[in-house]
């Protein structure tokens, strides 16, 4: 049984705020298994998607600037067809994201099509996964 | 102190490393919960005072009631590792869960923390 009704909520658009600190990223992965509860994901798929975006935030955490708003927001879309979290941090200058490390293999071993993106200083890591089951 | 909790959810990590016995009676660390980057350095730390404490006995760790561990957690096993072999030991992982597996398999680490069931 689908829990998302056609037009049952009047969006599902959803953030979450939070410090841009370790200790928050359990709260970020809590949200996302909701979420993607919601979504009707198995639950292969929710476990993934959580991991998927924990190592999204190990790759912000260190890019963020400490004399900005130190914030990261995690952004939740339920779409038709699929999940998409998007998490955004304000970076230092010229910061960009870590792709030699352990956090990055196990991101795009989860998402390989996972997108990396920069606004201004802003920079966020998006990760769709798809309602069907059949992968992103 | 009383945890934030979303129905059955916690929403913060949660992690414990405590030494105790195998059935063989012999010394392990046993580890629930999550490890992360919370945690993974409160896991070495545990894992340093467990060899100290330890002399001569592997650096013995049972990660079957670890709910989750992501690349910082599989960091903190290298570091563990690194540290047992340059103090002539080793690092046996004796027990590992769903997640644990599954992130080893990510990392492409499986082969060096041994096979499921060794």
């Amino acid at each position: 049984m689908s829990l998302l009704a056609p037009g049952a909520w009047p969006s599902s658009a959803t953030a979450l705020d939070v410090p841009a600190h370790k200790d928050f990223v359990a709260t970020i992965r809590a949200m996302t298994r909701s979420a993607a509860a919601l979504s009707d994901l198995a639950v292969d798929d929710v476990e993934e998607l959580q991991m998927a975006i924990d190592e999204a935030a190990t790759l912000l955490l260190p890019l963020v600037d400490p004399d900005g708003d130190r914030r990261l927001v995690a952004e939740f879309q339920i779409e038709p067809a699929d999940l998409c979290v998007t998490l955004r941090a304000r970076a230092r200058r010229g910061a960009e994201v870590d792709r030699s490390g352990l956090a990055w293999i196990m991101l795009t071993a989860l998402d390989p099509e996972v997108v990396v993106a920069s606004e201004g200083d802003d920079v966020s890591i998006s990760i769709r996964r798809s309602r069907s089951g059949e992968g992103s | 102190m009383s945890l934030p909790r979303l129905g059955r959810v916690t929403i913060v990590s949660t992690f414990q490393a405590t030494p105790q016995s195998d059935l063989d009676g012999r010394p392990v660390l046993g580890v629930k919960g999550e490890i992360d980057l919370a945690s993974a350095q409160a896991l070495v730390e545990a894992a340093e005072a467990f060899a100290a404490a330890n002399p001569g006995e592997p650096v013995r760790i049972d990660l079957s009631d670890t709910t989750f561990m992501d690349s910082t957690g599989l960091g903190a096993l290298i570091n563990i590792r690194n540290g047992a072999l340059e103090r002539g030991g080793e690092l046996e992982v004796t027990g590992r869960s769903r997640a644990v597996e599954r992130a080893f398999e990510l990392a492409g680490l499986t082969d060096v923390f041994g096979p499921k069931g060794e």
